[in-house]
């Protein structure tokens, strides 16, 4: 069995070299699927030995791993495509974002688990995949397009609406740090600038679409076991509270819990509660704009909520917003009207932003405002005071085009406080260069932890304790949807990769697999130049300024707070106290082929 | 007689769970593609349309079936059609359309392997489809009075129906 299985499920890529328009297919090696799964893990792993220490990301040299799961495609809610590359927002950590939608299932289709992209094009072009099919075609046409009209352009063009399209927008094109990558009008891979890699190499999207049954090593098995956990989905729509929440309301019904809990970002970070939010929270965007609700591959909550604004100035325009996209702009930026929080995000989503990025540094700009670190004519006349939609969006503007100002905003919080000066250094909310999400640290000192450990820089997606943490990097590998880990016991998981990958995986191993992944891409970092104990720390405001409003008002995380629980943290992943991986640890979990980074490191950070 | 698959297309998330459920059950496999069932989007946005053989009484696909071929016929108890895979032209790799051109729904899609094309039977009265629509769109309905009029239908003014519908317009921006 185990011969059978090592030719015939190791995961199957496209390796295509933009420079040479070269196509080839690819097996992984076995050792590596089987120790690092798929997606998140694997990118890890195939990011730290096919690219070379000290390369520029947006490099043509530099690589991109679009990758699947072993059951992406298989179970319900197995429907996430995992994006790993070297982020050009931070510079040097590892960078990885996700998309749910049906992409990822239609590759699986196709007969791939993935693609490779290398190289640049030095004209700009899209892929076409249709099964044994890939082809580079031209994208002149579609250049300058937005995430939208691309997708809708490529499949008019292929002639077949089934075609499943990630795409670029104009920010990707025109290299803004924060760049998304784009499907099904609403679904993004948005952080770490995925979307700037693309626009790098010239590549303004890919179009897949697969006729193929998914390759499975025992059919019957897994068949009874996705089903098994398709009857949980189905229950929890309304056995389980967070399941209805989610099917009933969408995530945006989280604004308010977590404003009344004191945490929401508020006026780029300064307050932790939101004095606007009946006007955007709650069941507002429920009773007002709602039209229908929208699901991933084969899941069956439904939890994207799909609208049209029906009043105001941006009326009809459809929208589709979730909490990520809303929290940075809304809160954050001080916005009290829903027309305008959901056309925002979708704005960003149009014209391919990463919105948790983009609203973050909106509200930076404006508190440089307010404080007078950037002038009206340092702004060309944009009046950026808190929640004016008509100012942002000028701004947002420039940004994309990237004139005056918004040139140096599309370098990321850190570039442009950097750039700025008069002190604008200390209102700039990130770590690592990755723009914090909706969270305000003050009040959640376990988020502030994450944002600060986290690989791929501030990110809730990390996880806050450990075993969270081990879940998210098992779902974002596996793929399956990270909202499960509330919804099913991760044990069936084990029996679903014994079927469908013919492993004999036990769920003993889980723990010991996710801190292999994770502690792969924390050295990934260290190698690339991050020092932990230097660039694993939060933003002097978290540590500082009190929140004055809300729950948690008077809240800090007072650095002695925070420097114990990292180190704690540090010390329950097998690093020393400064958070580098310890040798023994690392070959423990079967990393030796990194000893010798952290050794150079040692030698020379003593 | 057989029920009727009842499509209450508003609810439709657009997550292809009934053609998981359908390949599963008639191909042994994980085929999206191979399905009865598809799920469909013909513009007006991202609003998902299911097609399905929907067994019109008149069954014009039937009629429409070469007669020194008649690879299909509509089955008088049950009420379904159904099709002889070998002797369907398209088995033999003739690109015969027919059937597909008469039908009034457009929902004839074909089988990726074969290329025959694919009707829904009903599962023989226990449809697997419908147990897995979390949404419930889809529905079983036994009713001998039971009005499909909103399924007989072509997908394009099924689309044009529910934007207005879900939407509040027909066109949005």
């Amino acid at each position: 069995m185990t011969g059978d299985y090592m030719k015939n499920f190791t995961f199957r890529v496209l390796e295509i070299d933009l420079s040479d328009r070269k196509v080839e297919i690819l097996e992984l090696p076995h050792e590596w699927v089987r120790n690092f799964i798929g997606g998140r893990g694997l990118g890890t792993r195939l990011l730290w030995e096919r690219t070379k220490k000290g390369l520029d990301p947006l490099a043509p040299e530099a690589e991109m791993y679009i990758l699947t799961g072993p059951l992406t495609g298989v179970v319900p809610g197995g429907a996430h495509t995992c994006f790993i590359f070297k982020s050009p927002l931070s510079g040097n950590t590892i960078g990885f974002s996700i998309t749910g939608a049906q992409f990822g299932t239609e590759l699986k289709c196709s007969g791939y688990d993935g693609i490779v992209l290398k190289g640049k094009s030095p004209k700009p072009i899209y892929l076409m995949i249709k099964d044994d099919k890939v082809e580079i075609k031209g994208a002149d046409h579609l250049w300058g397009m937005t995430t939208w009209q691309t997708q809708e352009k490529i499949k008019a063009e292929l002639n077949d609406p089934h075609f499943k399209v990630l795409a670029i927008g104009p920010a990707g094109e025109n290299l803004i740090r924060y760049a998304s990558i784009g499907q099904e009008q609403f679904r993004a891979a948005a952080r770490c600038g995925s979307g700037t890699v693309w626009g790098s190499k010239g590549l303004k999207a890919i179009a897949v679409r697969g006729t193929k049954p998914i390759r499975v090593f025992d059919p019957a098995a897994a068949i009874i076991k996705r089903q098994e956990l398709e009857k949980v989905l189905l229950e929890a729509r309304t056995s389980n509270p967070r399941g209805f929440e989610l099917v009933r309301y969408g995530n945006t019904i989280s604004l308010t819990s977590h404003n009344d809990e004191g945490r929401l970002v508020t006026r780029n970070y300064q307050e932790g509660y939101f004095e606007g939010i009946d006007e955007v929270g709650g069941l507002k965007y429920d009773s007002r704009y709602f039209a229908k609700s929208r699901s991933c591959s084969g899941c069956p909550l439904g939890c994207m909520k799909l609208g049209v604004i029906r009043d105001g100035q941006f009326a009809g325009n459809l929208v589709c917003p979730d909490f990520d996209s809303t929290a940075n702009i809304v809160p954050g930026c001080n916005i009290s009207d829903l027309g305008s929080m959901v056309y925002l995000s979708r704005w960003a989503d149009e014209q391919g932003f990463d919105a948790t990025s983009l609203g973050n540094i909106t509200g930076f700009a404006m508190e440089c405002y307010e404080k007078g670190i950037l002038t009206l004519s340092d702004l060309d006349g944009i009046k950026l005071e808190w929640g004016n939609t008509a100012a942002i969006l000028e701004l947002w503007q420039k940004i994309l085009k990237r004139e005056g100002i918004g040139d140096i905003l599309a370098g990321g919080v850190r570039f442009a406080s950097q750039v700025i000066g008069k002190g604008a250094e200390k209102l700039a909310m990130h770590c690592k260069g990755i723009e914090f999400p909706g969270f305000v640290p003050q009040s959640g000192h376990k988020k502030g932890l994450q944002y600060a450990v986290s690989d791929r820089g501030p990110s809730h997606h990390y996880g806050s304790t450990i075993d969270e943490q081990n879940q998210r990097v098992w779902a974002d590998s596996l793929t399956v949807c990270s909202w499960q880990r509330r919804l099913v016991n991760s044990e069936i998981y084990m029996d679903l990769l014994q079927a469908v990958m013919g492993w004999d995986i036990g769920f003993d191993q889980w723990d010991k697999t996710a801190e292999r992944m994770l502690i792969l891409a924390r050295t990934y970092n260290i190698r690339e130049g991050i020092i932990p104990e230097k660039d694993d720390v939060l933003p002097e405001r978290v540590h500082l300024e009190p929140l004055k409003k809300g729950k948690k008002a008077g809240s800090v995380y007072p650095l002695e707070k925070f420097k114990a629980d990292r180190l704690q943290w540090y010390r329950q992943r097998g690093c020393d106290d400064t958070g580098v991986p310890k040798i023994e640890h690392l070959n423990e979990l079967g990393l030796d082929f990194a000893v010798p980074v952290i050794k150079e490191f040692l030698s020379k950070n003593i | 007689m057989l029920g009727r698959l009842d499509i209450q297309y508003e609810k439709c998330t657009g997550c292809r769970a009934c053609q998981m459920a359908c390949a599963i059950n008639k191909e042994k496999q994980i085929w999206p593609e191979a399905a009865r069932i598809k799920v469909v989007q013909v513009g007006k946005g991202p609003l998902d349309i299911p097609i399905v053989c929907h067994q019109c009484s008149d069954h014009p696909c039937v009629t429409a079936c070469p007669d020194k071929v008649k690879a299909l016929s509509y089955d008088q108890d049950s009420g379904v059609v159904n099709i002889e895979v070998d002797k369907c032209l398209r088995s033999q790799g003739i690109q015969c359309q027919k059937c597909s051109r008469a039908c009034p729904g457009m929902v004839i899609t074909y089988h990726p392997l074969t290329g025959t094309p694919l009707f829904c039977d009903l599962c023989g009265g226990d449809p697997a489809c419908v147990k897995a629509c979390g949404p419930q769109a889809l529905s079983y309905n036994l009713d001998p009075c039971f009005d499909s009029k909103h399924l007989n239908r072509s997908v394009l003014q099924i689309a044009c129906d529910l934007a207005v519908k879900v939407y509040g317009r027909e066109e949005i921006k």
